[in-house]
């Protein structure tokens, strides 16, 4: 189907150009709820089988029909405010739709905090292009100091979690000030050990870490009175008390993507893009490159930190077999395989790292073994990600008056 | 003595054993054009290269702005502030940004706002990035519709010509005082070199400097107010076009040590003739 035509069936179906968008947005967002619904209540294995073959097909025609894509991102953008009303009313009505089964909130809430550490690398690496495959470190950092800071000097959870994602992006800036002075695959090499280096002092350090027995009884955070272990009371529905969490988790996922938008819609999200596309060039541009690489590493580690102290205070024990190696990697797959740079398909890409392997459970020992190969076919297949990021034409936007800039007030002095 | 833009005393720069620009000292004043011209590895890109600090060099100096500053401790970035951009012989934009983009991005130096700006995303910075936006199009007006039509597609769907452009109007992005151009015709047609020269001159008469490095010898002739030819590392000849095109160091550099200066003429040097 060629693009004219999409359009011209889409004119028949709803008389309204945008009118039809609207819906057609509306109805694919309903449709990919369902699905995920779907995909988290199938109890049988062999049957869950079938439904990963299933949605597996529907991405691989989606990805096999750019204009069908192309189209869809461009409804989405045109219908980008309803697309969020509808996302957070979904969002929202979740845990009221599984409520029956706390489980499926609280991997839901699992999904969201590892939403928020994804966003954060999908700075650094989407953004930057700087590969960073020790992300597990500023989740550790994060949790940590939130946990320790709860349990040893009584600091609230909101304020603890803030402090923790400082503290994250400190660790970041320590790796990143040594380490840009390599590129690319030698800079992986690097954050891969300053991840195992960081995992074994968080093993040795006991003082700081209570070593390889974790620290324990991290107090929830609590809204005035109301703890986040007791049960929430929607309206006059009873709901158990993961939906607290839940709900935390969700709206920092939600502040830390419209975080990224922002930023990546500005001189400084562009000047990131430009370090990513060409270093020299951005350079010669007046990219101060190395300064902007530090903080696209303090960044991404802040955010890694943020959703750390959100683990710690829901799960309420953390040790350093929470922030091994392995959780580097996942973080870098789900940036990688959402579609690195892609803002919701990186998000897209948390929500199914979570939420497959725990379905995969029954496989046991079989789990690792199809995961490693459903990425391989992956990265072969489409390596950009499934969700890339779409530049769709915006026209030039009517009505822009030409103002001439002031002069930058370097030029008056320079350094 | 006349108002001097940059200047460069003695400079050397030495890769290991190499000694890639060898005691060059030359001038650009404002709002003129300067051609570079010479033979493959002759030192001009180095010469570009270390203008923009690129590389650090031997030693020597290197002067630029009115009043002059001192470049050597100057990073890169702080050079396009003050007033320095580039193109690159092998075309290097940012092939997966937008055309606005890549522009806006040359703007970098001149844009306020760091990353609280960017998240509170208040009225200000709205309207800075308006105005940014509003002068991207009439850097980019600069080539007609060329690029305008382009506005929104990725850098990397361009033609070669337009690339070529691009790059010309990112660099104009940082509103230089000084625009160092890295052979703007090669791979030009005849018809698009033409072009090119207009868009030089209109570029020109904006108050901007120039150095050019150019093969294209219509190009040079055509355009230079003063022309430079180096070979290896050396400044060997300096002056007007037809000064420089039969100065006997120039041809011996393009034609070889064996050459008899009285039987080439400029007819039977290609090299020199090319075009014309």
């Amino acid at each position: 189907m060629r693009e004219k035509d999409i359009s011209r069936l889409q004119t028949a179906l709803f008389p309204s150009r945008r009118w039809g968008s609207g819906l057609l947005v509306a109805a694919l967002l309903l449709a990919l709820y369902a699905i995920v619904i779907l995909g988290l209540r199938i109890e049988r294995p062999s049957l869950f089988v079938l439904y990963l073959g299933a949605t597996a097909s529907l991405i691989l025609a989606y990805q096999r029909l750019p204009v069908v894509s192309r189209q869809i991102a461009r409804d989405f953008r045109d219908n980008a405010g309803l697309a969020a009303v509808i996302l957070t009313v979904l969002l929202v009505l979740y845990p009221i739709v599984v409520r029956d089964d706390p489980y499926l909130i609280h991997v839901a809430a699992l999904s969201a905090i590892f939403a928020v550490m994804a966003l954060g690398l999908n700075i650094t690496l989407g953004f930057a292009g700087l590969l960073d495959i020790g992300f597990a470190v500023y989740f550790g950092a994060g949790a940590y100091t939130s946990a320790q800071l709860a349990i040893h000097f009584g600091v609230g959870f909101w304020l603890g979690a803030v402090l923790g994602g400082f503290v994250a992006a400190a660790f970041g800036f320590v790796v990143a000030w040594p380490a840009l002075r390599v590129h690319d695959h030698y800079l992986g090499l690097v954050t891969l050990g300053y991840g195992l280096m960081m995992n074994l002092l968080a093993r040795n350090l006991k003082f700081l870490t209570n070593g390889t027995d974790g620290v324990i009884d991290i107090p929830p955070p609590a809204i005035g009175s109301h703890s986040f272990t007791e049960p929430l009371n929607i309206l006059s529905l009873s709901m158990p008390f993961q939906t607290n969490f839940y709900y935390l988790a969700s709206a920092t996922a939600l502040v830390g993507a419209l975080v990224s938008y922002r930023l990546l819609n500005s001189k400084l999200g562009r000047a990131w893009e430009a370090i990513r596309e060409d270093e020299t060039a951005a350079r010669c541009s007046g990219i101060d490159t190395r300064g902007l690489k530090i903080l696209a590493f303090s960044t991404g580690a802040f955010f890694g930190g943020i959703g750390g102290a959100l683990y710690a205070h829901m799960i309420g024990f953390i040790s350093p077999d929470s922030f091994t190696f392995l959780e580097s990697i996942t973080i870098l797959v789900m940036v990688v395989v959402g579609g690195a740079g892609n803002i919701l398909g990186v998000v897209a890409g948390a929500i199914a790292l979570v939420i497959l392997p725990e379905r995969l459970r029954e496989f046991e020992h079989l789990r690792l073994l199809i995961f490693g190969l459903a990425l391989v076919v992956l990265m072969i297949n489409r390596p950009q990600g499934i969700f890339p990021r779409t530049r769709t034409r915006r026209g030039p936007r009517p009505g822009i008056e030409s103002i001439p800039l002031e002069p930058s007030a370097d030029r008056a002095s320079p350094a | 003595m006349n108002a001097v833009l940059l200047q460069t005393d003695c400079l050397i720069m030495d890769f290991g054993g190499i000694r890639a620009v060898n005691d060059l000292s030359i001038s650009v004043a404002p709002n003129e054009i300067v051609a570079v011209i010479g033979p493959n590895g002759s030192g001009k890109t180095t010469l570009f290269n270390l203008i923009m600090h690129l590389y650090h060099w031997t030693s020597g100096r290197i002067l630029f702005g009115i009043p002059a500053h001192d470049l050597a401790s100057v990073p890169t970035h702080r050079i396009n502030a003050l007033g320095i951009a580039r193109t690159f012989q092998t075309i290097r934009l940012f092939p997966k940004l937008t055309v606005a983009e890549n522009v806006l991005v040359g703007m970098h130096s001149r844009l306020h706002g760091g990353l609280l700006a960017a998240v509170i995303r208040g009225s200000r910075a709205r309207a800075e990035e308006r105005r940014a936006e509003a002068e991207a199009r009439d850097l980019l007006s600069i080539f007609g519709r060329r690029l305008l039509d382009k506005y929104d597609e990725p850098a990397e769907t361009l033609s070669y010509a337009n690339r070529r452009r691009l790059e010309i109007a990112r660099a104009l992005g940082s509103k230089p005082q000084l625009l160092l151009l890295d052979e703007p015709a090669a791979g030009m047609n005849p018809t698009e070199t033409r072009e090119a020269m207009d868009d030089i001159r209109r570029i020109r008469s904006t108050g901007c400097a120039i150095l050019v490095i150019e093969h294209d010898m219509t190009f040079v002739e055509g355009l230079a107010d003063r022309v430079i030819a180096m070979d290896h590392g050396t400044k060997i000849a300096e002056g007007s076009f037809q000064h420089v095109r039969s100065h006997p160091e120039v041809i011996r550099a393009y034609l070889g040590s064996g050459a008899h200066t009285e039987s080439v003429t400029t007819e039977s040097a290609p090299n020199l003739e090319e075009g014309s």
